[in-house]
């Protein structure tokens, strides 16, 4: 069977009734988890998994599972934009431009732009997935732990241009990022590291409980204090959709974002984050305004958040034709997947072509089904800004506690969670970007890790990371950007102090 | 800058040669072609202290101008120049804080409806000092909708209150 | 007196909600819906055993089984948490052997005692330990590639799910039993380990059926032994080490069924019987063959007889191989 009569077949499939229904359902769930502070897609989907038991068909219960999936990368950038709440590892960087954004009253564009944006990355991410999915497939089974190494590496750089004002500041945050990442056993040694005699710390913290507690709890907790201030922000809720001007200004930025997230997305453990962190920078060196970064450019939201939304539908390719799980959510997925007696993997396409088929149609309507969804939302989740701090403070951190409880069922995440509040609460009062922090602690481990495979495998050598072909390119744009870097600050400081003297 | 950043690039000092010592005596260095457990947080314990020196001559060397030095409170110096601070609001904070903690304590312990019920109501009496009826209602709306979006649309395992079950 | 209302207001109220409800009667076993606890995240084998096991138990029990994950500090959280729960029988331990029950209390100190604290109930599974290669791979079998390293003098890479666990452990025990030179290369979980092998990075790898079986039927994998003192029942075709002349063997990783030591004997029995019905149960057998899961059932007494030896064996082997975590 050719792709054409598949994705036909696949069509005739997803547009059944029934597997209609499902697909909505699973938007629904997915844009309202990924509305929800701290409960991401992987704890929905693996809280919802004893439904899908009773759910007779796979392909409608997987239709529903990737539809809670991309649907929550719909939602997600909702309470980034409006709280400052990421509710994903690839939504810290939305945070940083789009909330800024909302503070200037901007949230409507913010979440119009996303919205558009995500829905375009998606439906091209799935017309992608529908015609390269196995020759992608091998190019992500060749990121061995050298081409991760060198990926991360390159990422971690990306994220210190996230940070504010001071890089000083930014590289100390981001220092901080990779301890919190190295908390608990070490895979390559089984030792367990700064754990304290603590035995939920020997599990390291969790990237939901960090994110959500530095920027969510911090953010109200410093609101808290600043009331009087507050009340201005909150009720300045401004215009409600996107102006002409904001989509010329990101319509560039969402085809790079997505190109970016489509690419770097199919890498396992990570991919996603890393292809959101590409897009910003690129982003901002590309701008004619790269002094808007930080303070509320509007590329930063709608690159990203492209990149993320292409990364989700392309995370399925390893899944859908290798058997490989990249990433926590997608891995409950194949675990619905096998319970209901279907083997992701190579023969996938020939023993369920149903499933297959089935399943990538019914990406293409759910996407339609979101943006149609989201658009009007907008408008609503605008309004949440409206209600009155009171209520909407104590509400936000249940929901933060709930989610961060669900993770791993044990009380010592809510206390994780306070103690990452009062964190995000002292950077915010210092002035400092918090950005870097989530990243370099999910980038932290995947650097460490991966070297130390490598020298492993390579007995030593540090000639594995250049000998390899992706290995080396990547290694090769990493100085390439450094010594750019370098020139650049050594231009800078030589104008700066010419003004000095004319002045 | 101010005197907080002076006590922050302290403790950023202090956290690295804390980090170093403890990497370099309970985890394992290694060497570089075979890097043991405390190989990367002994290179962040050292950047630490370097940054942290960095930072400390930064605030040193380029003294801001004088209207943001702020002397008294090493915290209200950070603030932003900020018109509208209401009197009570760090009290408001600390209290927030308080029920916070307050709420990750009971969680397990008188489980979640429980929970819920005390954390919301105590904050909108204690916290926004809402009249009794108003923060009941409120209360209860809040507690019912939580607790029927976790429990059956979402089917979240809550604890459960262990004298209830 | 504002503050004394307000203060007596929530000691009340707190009372009654602790208080509400003490005065239920004590019902004939079971009477509510029971937990089973699993130490691992969800989607991962321990899970979709566990899960399996859910689908089917409303069939032979008139309550249903609540899988709750908990997998904080490398499963012993959720361990520490069954040992210290009430042994009614509402708290489970699903996954009852464990690296953490059977290697860990080896290489450092447990919080409890995982023979003592805990009553087995039944033995559902065994994770076998399987070495296997890429298909493009030059080698055929084990001894080819051992007859190589020695040859050239090369080491074998290998990837592993962790430091210091039963594949890391086999893996070592089969280079020394032969002589050769193979490296471990840990990862951090079996999925990456076998993403690594199969994108060609290692020389060799190891993991539980549930993992490698489905790139063995795909043809990227070429299977080359188990670790098991006999053959594999959800891999027959593939010989064990012994057979190929290696006189290793290890019980891999084993998923049983688990109690806090105190529960009731009338509710293990119970528990016990509801267990052989279920791993009899047609659909059962079917789910856990998708899953490349073997039923390798055992009764509590036969289980807590089977988990002495498996600790003993490893911590035999740990000793002989001086394996520490540093």
């Amino acid at each position: 069977m050719g792709i054409f009569d598949g994705i036909i077949s696949g069509f005739f499939i997803a547009l059944t009734p029934m597997n209609l229904l499902f697909a909505l359902l699973g938007a629904l769930i997915g844009t309202a988890v990924g509305v929800l502070p701290g409960l991401g897609p992987a704890a929905t989907i693996a809280l919802l998994l004893p439904i899908t038991y009773s759910i007779a068909s796979p392909v409608a219960a997987v239709i529903m599972m990737a539809g809670i999936y991309y649907g929550a990368m719909y939602g997600g950038s909702t309470t980034s934009i409006l709280l400052n709440l990421p509710g994903e590892a690839a939504s810290v960087v939305t945070c940083i431009d789009g909330y800024k954004m909302a503070q200037k009253g901007q949230a409507g564009p913010a979440l119009g732009i996303a919205a558009i944006g995500s829905f375009i990355a998606g439906s091209v991410a799935v017309v992608g997935l529908t015609l390269f999915a196995p020759p992608i497939a091998e190019f992500a089974l060749s990121f061995g732990p050298p081409e991760k190494f060198a990926l991360a590496l390159l990422g971690l750089l990306m994220a210190v241009t996230l940070s504010g004002e001071s890089v000083t500041k930014g590289l100390i945050i981001m220092v901080l990022g990779l301890l919190f990442g190295t908390v608990g056993i070490d895979p390559i040694s089984g030792k367990s590291r700064f754990d304290f005699g603590v035995t939920e710390l020997q599990s390291g913290f969790d990237f939901v409980t960090l994110a959500v507690g530095v920027f969510g709890l911090g953010e109200i907790f410093y609101n808290l204090e600043q009331q009087g201030n507050v009340e201005i922000v909150t009720t300045r809720v401004g215009q409600v959709f996107p102006r002409m001007a904001d989509w010329a200004k990101s319509r560039m930025a969402i085809l790079r974002g997505t190109l970016i997230g489509f690419f770097i997305g199919i890498i396992p453990g990570g991919g996603a984050v890393i292809s959101s962190l590409l897009s910003y920078a690129v982003e901002k060196k590309v701008s004619k305004h790269p002094e808007e970064f930080g303070h509320g450019a509007i590329e930063g939201v709608a690159g990203p958040e492209a990149a993320n939304n292409a990364a989700s539908s392309s995370s399925f390719i390893p899944l859908l034709t290798l058997g490989i799980p990249g990433n926590a959510a997608i891995a409950m997925i194949f675990a619905c997947l096998l319970i209901k007696g279907v083997k992701p993997g190579p023969f996938l396409i020939v023993e369920h072509p149903d499933v297959f088929w089935g399943v990538i149609a019914s990406m293409y309507i759910g996407n339609i089904m979101l943006i149609i969804l989201n658009l009007p939302l907008v408008g609503i989740w605008v309004q949440l800004l409206r209600v009155p701090y009171g209520i909407l403070a104590p509400v936000v951190i249940l929901f933060t506690a709930i989610g961060s409880y669900s993770i791993a069922n044990q009380a010592f995440d809510l206390y994780a969670l306070i103690a990452f509040g009062v964190l995000g609460y002292v950077l915010r009062k210092l002035k400092i970007e918090a950005g870097p922090l989530p990243l370099a602690f999910i980038l932290g481990p995947m650097i460490e890790g991966s070297m130390r495979q490598s020298l492993l495998m390579s007995g030593g050598s540090f000639s594995i990371f250049v000998t390899r072909p992706i290995s080396s390119t990547i290694v090769a744009l990493f100085a390439i950007f450094i010594v750019g870097q370098a020139v650049l600050a050594i231009r800078r400081t030589g104008r700066c102090s010419k003004a000095q003297k004319a002045a | 800058m101010s005197k907080s950043d002076n006590v922050t690039n302290l403790v950023v000092i202090a956290l690295g040669i804390f980090v170093v010592y403890h990497s370099y005596y309970s985890l394992r260095i290694g060497i570089l072609i075979s890097p043991g457990a405390g190989f990367l947080p002994f290179l962040c314990g050292l950047a630490l202290v370097a940054l942290g020196f960095v930072w400390r001559l930064q605030t040193i060397l380029f003294k801001s101008p004088p209207q943001v030095e702020n002397a008294g409170d090493p915290l209200a110096a950070v603030c932003e120049a900020e018109p509208a601070r209401l009197p009570g609001s760090r009290v408001k904070l600390c209290l927030a804080f308080a029920a916070t903690l307050a709420y990750a304590c009971l969680f397990e312990r008188i489980g979640f409806l429980a929970a819920t019920l005390v954390f919301m109501l105590g904050w909108q009496v204690v916290v926004e000092r809402q009249r009794w009826l108003k923060a009941i209602i409120i209360t209860a709306l809040c507690t019912a909708a939580m607790y029927t979006l976790f429990r059956y649309l979402l089917h979240v395992e809550l604890p459960s209150n262990p004298l209830l079950s | 007196m504002k503050r004394f209302l307000i203060s007596s207001f929530f000691t009340a109220l707190v009372a009654t909600l602790m208080l509400a409800g003490t005065v239920s009667a004590q019902d004939k076993y079971p009477s509510k819906p029971i937990n089973g606890i699993v130490p691992a995240s969800a989607g991962g084998s321990t899970d979709l055993m566990s899960r399996a096991i859910e689908k089917v138990w409303p069939k032979y029990c008139p309550q249903p089984l609540v899988v709750v994950n908990k997998p904080g500090g490398a499963g012993v959280v959720a361990t520490e948490f069954v040992v210290r729960s009430k042994p009614d029988g509402y708290t489970l331990y699903l996954g009852y052997g464990s690296g953490h029950d059977i290697v860990m209390p080896h290489l450092q100190k447990m919080p409890y005692d995982p023979y003592k604290d805990l009553v087995a109930i039944a033995r559902i599974s065994v994770h076998s330990v399987v070495v296997v290669t890429g298909t493009k791979s030059e080698f055929n079998s084990l001894p080819d590639m051992i007859a190589w390293s020695k040859k050239e003098n090369k080491p074998i890479t290998t990837s592993v799910s962790m430091k210091a666990g039963a594949q890391d452990i086999t893996i070592t025990a089969i280079a020394k039993a032969a002589g050769v030179n193979i490296v471990t290369v840990p990862f951090a979980g079996g999925a990456e380990a076998v993403t690594a092998l199969a994108g060609g990075h290692v020389m060799l790898g190891a993991g539980h059926p549930s993992e490698v079986a489905p790139h063995i039927k795909a043809g990227r994998f070429k299977p080359l032994a188990v670790a098991l003192p006999q053959r594999d029942p959800s891999l027959p075709n593939i010989p064990t080490l012994k057979e190929l002349g290696i006189n290793v063997s290890t019980w891999g990783s084993v998923k049983g069924i688990g109690a806090p030591a105190a529960t009731p004997k009338e509710v293990v029995a119970y528990l016990e019987a509801t267990l052989k019905k279920v791993t009899a149960d047609e659909e059962f057998k079917k789910i856990m063959a998708d899953l490349d899961q073997p039923i390798m059932y055992l009764n509590g007494a036969d289980f807590a007889k089977f988990l002495q030896e498996v600790h003993a064996d490893y911590g035999k082997l740990i000793k002989e191989l001086n394996i520490t975590i540093q």
